[in-house]
């Protein structure tokens, strides 16, 4: 299962963990823990966007305080396979 | 006996002659594990620390029947690997301490992740009963999970259960009564690993034969020494023969997948297990997200949706925020400059000069736009509340790919909507140095809200019922110079390949309308704030400049510098005041509407846009519209730009970019408008 995962990230292009349960037809559930899996074992990278202003450095803008503050999460392959 | 077969041999429990039963409580963290331990045991519990450690130990002990039940809370833990020191004490106590059964507590409502323990508890030899707790949550959320059907997927006792309400205590107690008569019977289904690693594992149990501390499953050590955990590796290297380590030692470097191997087997036991006992109709939110995003995030579809959202953003603005912005102007700001002039009567003319032109021309002109940007606040608030902006992001990313752009260089170019210092801040999560330059270089070509209210303020004064329709094809067609500026760039700095990017999708919900409210109220403070700071300085050196030396405003300062800039205006068509009103728009993209402002002051007959629809034609008003669009960017964004890149040299190649390109697409709308006779 996490092979079939690993074919179709290694495909490339854009992928959400929802279009990926569909191809592997499970669950979205699954595939974030599968994700995580492999991020764990160094062949995912996750990076989190952070939605929300950094104080010191955005303090020109005037929407600082107002940022939301929320994590996105986004996964890329990285050089181990 | 090998682990990995489908079936282990059938085993029953032989009851429990001794009077006191140890059972341990084992689960990952909130799944109502500690809310049984207490339902069990009352007062009658002692809470300490597992020994040479920090973690806090639970004990607790009841009387069930004729037979003590000294019951164990294990630390929360996701798996049984070393990765924690929880890890470490759970599967050491199960392993070494051997407690008489180990009932593992599953939540209904998340039972994917909590099965992930379960495939690893399932293994030892210890007997195992499942508590399926959580099954209101799990109907709450629009789906069953058949308990029954569970334990004869897995082939333990399962136990349903809601702990909050002590509901499922009695049958949990029934199932301890069965195995403590021994007339409970078992029948794990385990995890299977992939039959071209099993050789793999027969050759390290082999090697490892005879040397395995006698508390460690010879079969589960092997596992687990393929699966690379540190502990176990330590452990074995430590007690087997040098010559024998190395061997296994090179098999498991030869092997490096078969840690893979054995985690796939995992997932798909939970995969079979979940698909047997759950019972998901498509209605819950997971089925309406799915739904709804075959369109949202549809490569053309997803395109042709965020068009419509745009359009949609500047329709409510130009319907609601537009008719507001021009009564504030024409019976607000227009009565409060004659009742100034009024009340000044007495001043010196500069006084009122600078009170009715620098202030109220400048900064009035500037919080007249608060209805427009509270629609485009409220707006986007909105769409980032329903979990649309990252679909948005998505959907982008997914059009910049087919250009070659690199994946994550959508999503804080998305910021940029709303302002674009977040958008050059956001590109930090770009790893690659190039990817992340280019991302900085367009990140100022997204519009931004102070940019796209300028552009609603303007249009009407040109374009009537038509600004709507203008404003937003301008808004879209500055999206598609972004995207072609990118594809050059890219050509020339950053020849990436496509590279797969994953990107997490929250579920769509109804927003919290209390919340969106204050973040409204908040960034119209902000805005007022601003208005009354940077865009009042500017307005009042704008003022000071438009009337130094001598008064007349086109002999002023001002003047000077319009007309010293004026032939670069001419190409687009703009006189000298349009193009300082550009030029003062590098503080804050506001300032343009407060230099025209304070420029054109005001009548008693007329407002800012009647003054400015009556002065210029529309073909040099579009010209004004597409130059403001993607003009350099302000100073806060330039700062971290340069912050950001720590070079001068890519701020200025910033600055000379969005020149080049502003102008020459200024220039060009302006050729084209003016033959068309607009």
């Amino acid at each position: 299962m996490l092979n079939k995962l690993l074919e179709l990230i290694h495909q490339g292009g854009s992928l959400t963990p929802i279009t990926l349960a569909q191809q592997l037809d499970t669950t979205p559930t699954m595939v974030e823990m599968m994700i995580d899996e492999l991020t764990r074992r160094g062949m995912l990278k996750v990076s989190e966007f952070e939605k929300n202003c950094d104080p010191e450095s955005c303090g020109s803008c005037y929407l600082t305080k107002t940022c939301h503050s929320k994590t996105q999460r986004m996964w890329t392959t990285s050089a181990k396979k | 006996m090998n682990l990995y077969h489908e079936f282990r041999q059938r085993s029953v429990s032989n009851g429990i002659k001794k009077e006191t039963l140890s059972i341990a409580l084992a689960g990952q963290p909130n799944m109502g594990k500690s809310t049984i331990f207490n339902l069990l045991t009352g007062l009658n519990q002692h809470v300490g620390n597992w020994p040479g450690k920090t973690v806090e130990k639970k004990e607790g002990e009841f009387q069930h029947n004729d037979h003590t039940i000294h019951l164990i809370d294990l630390p929360g833990t996701y798996s049984l690997s070393a990765n924690s020191p929880e890890e470490i004490i759970a599967r050491n106590f199960i392993l070494q301490e051997k407690p008489d059964l180990v009932v593992a507590v599953v939540s209904a409502a998340n039972l994917e992740r909590s099965l992930y323990l379960v495939s690893e508890l399932i293994v030892l030899e210890t007997p195992l009963m499942i508590v399926l707790n959580m099954i209101d949550v799990a109907e709450q959320e629009g789906f069953t999970v058949d308990a029954k059907t569970l334990q004869a997927a897995i082939g333990v006792p399962v136990i349903p259960m809601i702990a909050s309400r002590a509901s499922g205590v009695r049958g949990l107690l029934d199932y301890f009564d069965q195995f403590i008569e021994g007339k409970l019977e078992f029948f794990p289904r385990l995890p299977q690993i992939s039959a071209d690693h099993q050789y793999v594992k027969e050759l390290i149990d082999q090697l490892i034969d005879g040397f395995v501390p006698d508390y460690y499953p010879k079969n589960w050590a092997s596992m687990k020494l393929l699966e690379g955990d540190s502990e176990i590796y330590d452990i074995l290297k430590s007690v087997l023969p040098l010559e024998r380590w190395e061997t296994i030692d090179d098999i498991l470097k030869q092997h490096e997948d078969a840690g893979l191997a054995i985690a796939s087997g995992r997932y798909e036991w939970i995969e079979r297990n979940v698909r047997a006992a759950v019972n998901r109709p498509k209605l819950g939110q997971v089925g309406l997200t799915d739904r709804i995003d075959r369109f949202a995030t549809h490569p053309i579809g997803g395109l042709i949706l965020l068009a419509v959202i745009l359009g949609l953003t500047f329709w409510l603005t130009f319907s609601i925020g537009t008719p507001i912005q021009e009564w504030m102007d024409s019976k607000i700001l227009v009565p409060l400059g004659s009742l100034a002039q009024i009340w000044l009567i007495d001043a010196p003319a500069w006084v009122i000069s600078l009170v009715v032109d620098g202030v109220i021309g400048g900064v009035g002109a500037v919080v007249t736009f608060l209805p427009i940007i509270i629609i485009f606040f409220a707006a986007f608030g909105f769409l980032e509340d329903i979990g649309y902006m990252a679909r948005a992001a998505y959907v982008m990313d997914n059009f910049m790919h087919w250009m070659g752009l690199h994946g994550k260089s959508f999503l804080p170019l998305f910021l940029g909507f709303g302002c674009n210092v977040p958008a050059v801040m956001g590109t930090r999560v770009i790893e690659s140095w190039p990817a992340r330059i280019l991302t900085i270089l367009l990140a100022p070509f997204v519009p931004c809200s102070a940019r796209m209210a300028v552009i609603a303020f303007i249009a009407p004064a040109f374009f009537g019922r038509n600004a709507f329709l203008i404003s937003w094809g301008l808004i879209l067609s500055s999206i598609t110079i972004l995207m072609i500026v990118g594809v050059i760039l890219n050509k020339i700095f950053f020849k990436g390949e496509r590279t797969a990017f994953i990107m997490e999708l929250p579920l769509y919900h109804i927003p919290n309308l209390r919340s969106a409210m204050l973040l409204i109220w908040q960034r119209s403070l902000s805005f007022l704030k601003h208005a009354g700071t940077i865009i009042l300085m500017m307005s009042i050196v704008v003022w000071a400049l438009s009337v130094f030396p001598g008064g007349d405003l086109e002999t002023s300062f001002l003047a000077q510098i319009g007309n010293f800039v004026a032939p670069v205006g001419e190409w687009m068509g703009l006189d000298w005041k349009l193009t300082v009103a550009l030029i003062t728009s590098f503080m804050a993209k506001e300032n343009a509407i407060a230099t025209l402002g304070v420029l054109y002051g005001r009548t008693a007959e007329f407002g800012l846009l009647e003054t400015i629809s009556m002065t210029y034609s529309p073909a040099v008003g579009m010209a004004f519209m597409v130059v403001t669009l993607m003009f350099i960017p302000c100073a806060a964004t330039v700062a971290v730009i340069k912050q950001e890149t720590g070079s001068w040299k890519w701020t200025i190649v910033n600055i000379v970019l969005m020149l080049v390109v502003s102008i020459g697409a200024a220039s060009g709308v302006y050729a084209i408008a003016s033959r068309l006779g607009l």
